[in-house]
């Protein structure tokens, strides 16, 4: 794949390779420093009451580069199978239902809500109908192919 | 020397975990005074009886200790150094379950690792990163590029150097000596429930609250 590019000239390489390397380090800090703000991993670790701010970091870079160069090159993994999606599929839906939640979170969304109206009880029947809209939502979004 | 107060410094923190029904008051903080007598006697002071048997957390006051102090000897005048509201947060000896332990752990693990790659995935898929270094192969080179470039290659090792650097993971690596952003993240967590925990005990609304 790179037989093309032996036959570019240095410039050229030199300020794609410029390019790519600062586009991959800025979208790393962006995403990664979204991740880390907006609160998702303090809460699973708190949660949890496991503590290994260690490990789960090198978890994060691993599954980031790994995810990312396949992602990039379409690398087929062709291994697992329903296992492998199976866990995969539900370990992103319980990480994005904890991105989305942390965010309405953080843009106080919740409480804002609850004093406009005055609600004054059952906010965890609030926050079990978001959870089952989201459920509902993301069926019916699969199921009706509105994602085609 | 009667009559002459003796200024007893105490510094208590403001969350502490105990695992004893019995919660003295040098396991929730510091004692200071001139007199080492007074001070192992004011460090011996029952702070807490729990009776119950499950873990819970304590919301406490620095006027009751005060108060006990002060009982053991009319010489002794208490400064508080430390916080005002403290919390004991109690938690029944129980055998550590390893197995458990490492349950939790994977389980957050496999959510992070899929987190992550999902995260950067869409965030690949979104901004069509491929087709930006598409048109960016054709602007340097003057033509299409045929299957994969350096611009994917030099993209993923930015990349992982970009995440390194900013969670300063690798201790060998480490530019300085500071936290990472994940255990800065994870204390902000701590106070912010520590806070609430003690707000929560000072609110005395009569009118419905949020439950």
């Amino acid at each position: 794949m790179f037989n093309d590019l032996l036959s570019l000239p240095f410039w050229q390489i030199a300020l794609l390779s410029l390019f790519g390397l600062s586009a991959g380090g800025i979208v790393a800090a962006g995403i990664f420093a979204f991740l880390a703000i907006i609160g998702v991993f303090p809460r699973l670790m708190g949660k949890s009451k496991t503590k290994r701010i260690l490990l789960y970091e090198t978890v994060i870079i691993v599954g980031g580069v790994l995810g990312n160069i396949s992602d990039i090159y379409e690398i087929p993994i062709r291994f697992g199978g329903n296992l492998a999606m199976g866990v995969f599929g539900l370990a992103s839906g319980i990480f994005v239902g904890c991105l989305v939640m942390s965010l309405a979170e953080t843009l106080k969304s919740l409480p804002v809500i609850s004093r406009r109206i005055h609600l004054a009880v059952g906010l965890q029947y609030l926050i079990l109908a978001i959870a089952l809209g989201k459920l509902g939502g993301s069926l019916v979004y699969f199921v009706q192919g509105l994602c085609m | 020397m009667s009559g002459q107060s003796k200024t007893v410094y105490l510094n208590l923190s403001e969350i502490t975990e105990v695992h004893e029904k019995d919660v003295f008051v040098k396991d929730v903080g510091k004692v200071y005074c001139s007199d080492t007598n007074i001070q192992s006697k004011c460090e011996c002071i029952k702070v807490k009886h729990i009776q119950e048997d499950k873990s819970k957390r304590y919301v406490e006051n620095v006027l009751d200790v005060i108060k006990k102090m002060e009982m053991l000897d009319p010489v002794i005048q208490v400064n508080n150094v430390g916080k005002v509201d403290y919390i004991i947060d109690y938690q029944p000896p129980k055998p550590s379950n390893l197995p458990w332990q490492w349950t939790k752990t994977l389980f957050v693990s496999v959510v992070c690792f899929c987190g992550a790659a999902f995260a950067i995935m869409t965030f690949n898929n979104d901004a069509s990163v491929r087709d930006v270094f598409q048109e960016f192969y054709g602007l340097i080179v003057g033509k299409e590029p045929e299957g994969f470039t350096i611009l994917e290659l030099t993209y993923s090792i930015g990349l992982a150097l970009g995440i390194t650097l900013f969670f300063n993971h690798f201790s060998s690596w480490k530019i300085n000596t500071d936290p990472t952003p994940l255990e800065v993240e994870m204390r902000l967590y701590e106070d912010n429930i520590s806070k609430t925990l003690i707000q929560n005990q000072g609110r005395k609304e009569q009118d419905v609250d949020v439950q």
